[in-house]
């Protein structure tokens, strides 16, 4: 008797836990902490991000950024900084459009935004950078609302959640 | 006998119950947009979730130090009186002292704010917490709420709103 009234209630006192973590979490989107780990996939190269609900697009440090022709379309060729070996490597990629960033009492400046195959953790996506010298600040990139969205929650009370996954072992494997 | 079963029963419910699932608070889902209840003051700001910002800003305007120095790292300490607009062109006028001096990096440079202290609420969770003084006329949120705020209590999900009318 005694057994049956226990297992009864580990049953029932699992069961509210369980609702309420549901309950709680109603978008099960995973988690990502303040500050991650970002690799530009087919370069397979590893930048710190910060993730920023407070910017719409995202935004990557970039210098020598040249805008060309190819094909008859708009082109721009920039050089990124891996942080890891210093040294720059040089990228091109389609210009989609030029951003307009609001600055308070000066006039709005433009950057040119590109599509990056991104990767934060298993979290995989094609998402537009706006290319900007971020030199000066603390961190190379900045995840903004455009990756984020449908894909992860913020908890600025953690960091660094995520493990940075190799991309091309996961190709071979 | 019956009811000495289900009251060991429910004991035994409650003890699996706590230690199962913990103490602490779950931490509520906010969107990239809420409406923040201030104590200090008679009305909600809309205000714009930034996971970016370490410190959370509100609009203010005609702010005076009482017998302040031309040097704001001076006047910490001293009473300050200044106005605050929300989005809706609410105002109120508050009076506090500084709690201290912060000095801001952002895309436009360099500035020094004066930060005092002010209880933020959202959805049952309230917390005093360090808030710098800005004139945000024109800018589309005026409370920006940033990390100080939001850790060990929130998760943000970008893709929820606050409803812009000011029922949630």
């Amino acid at each position: 008797m005694f057994i049956k009234v226990l297992m009864a209630a580990l049953v029932l006192g699992l069961v509210p836990g369980f609702c309420m973590a549901a309950g709680d979490q109603h978008s099960m989107l995973p988690v990502i902490g303040e500050v991650e780990t970002l690799t530009l996939v087919k370069e397979e190269m590893h930048f710190s991000a910060r993730i920023d609900t407070g910017a719409q697009t995202s935004s990557f440090s970039a210098v020598g950024i040249q805008p060309f022709e190819r094909d008859g379309k708009r082109w721009i060729r920039f050089h990124v900084i891996d942080p890891i070996t210093a040294k720059q490597v040089v990228l091109e990629k389609p210009l989609q459009r030029m951003a307009k960033i609001k600055r308070h009492g000066e006039l709005a400046a433009e950057r040119p935004v590109v599509n990056l195959l991104v990767a934060i953790g298993d979290l995989k996506e094609e998402c537009e950078f706006s290319l900007v010298d971020r030199s000066d600040y603390e961190y190379p990139v900045l995840v903004g609302r455009n990756f984020l969205s449908g894909k992860a929650m913020v908890d600025v009370s953690r960091k660094m959640l995520v493990h940075p996954i190799n991309q091309k072992e996961d190709i071979q494997k | 006998m019956k009811s000495k079963n289900i009251v060991t029963f429910l004991l035994l419910c409650f003890c699996v119950f706590l230690p199962v699932h913990g103490y602490s608070a779950p931490k509520k889902i906010i969107g990239e947009t809420a409406w923040i209840t201030v104590s200090e003051v008679p009305f909600d700001y809309l205000s714009r979730i930034d996971t970016g910002a370490r410190s959370t800003s509100v609009h203010a305007v005609n702010i005076q130090v009482k017998k302040g120095s031309e040097k704001p790292s001076e006047n910490i300490g001293k009473k300050i009186s200044f106005t605050s607009i929300n989005g809706a062109g609410e105002s109120h006028k508050i009076s506090t002292h500084i709690v201290s001096v912060s000095t801001v990096k952002n895309s436009q440079g360099v500035e020094q704010r004066y930060v005092i202290e002010m209880t933020l609420s959202w959805k049952g969770v309230n917390k005093k917490i360090e808030v710098n003084l800005r004139d945000r006329s024109a800018m589309q949120y005026k409370m920006l709420i940033g990390r100080n705020w939001l850790s060990n209590n929130f998760l943000v999900d970008v893709d929820l709103k606050a409803d812009e009318k000011g029922v949630e």
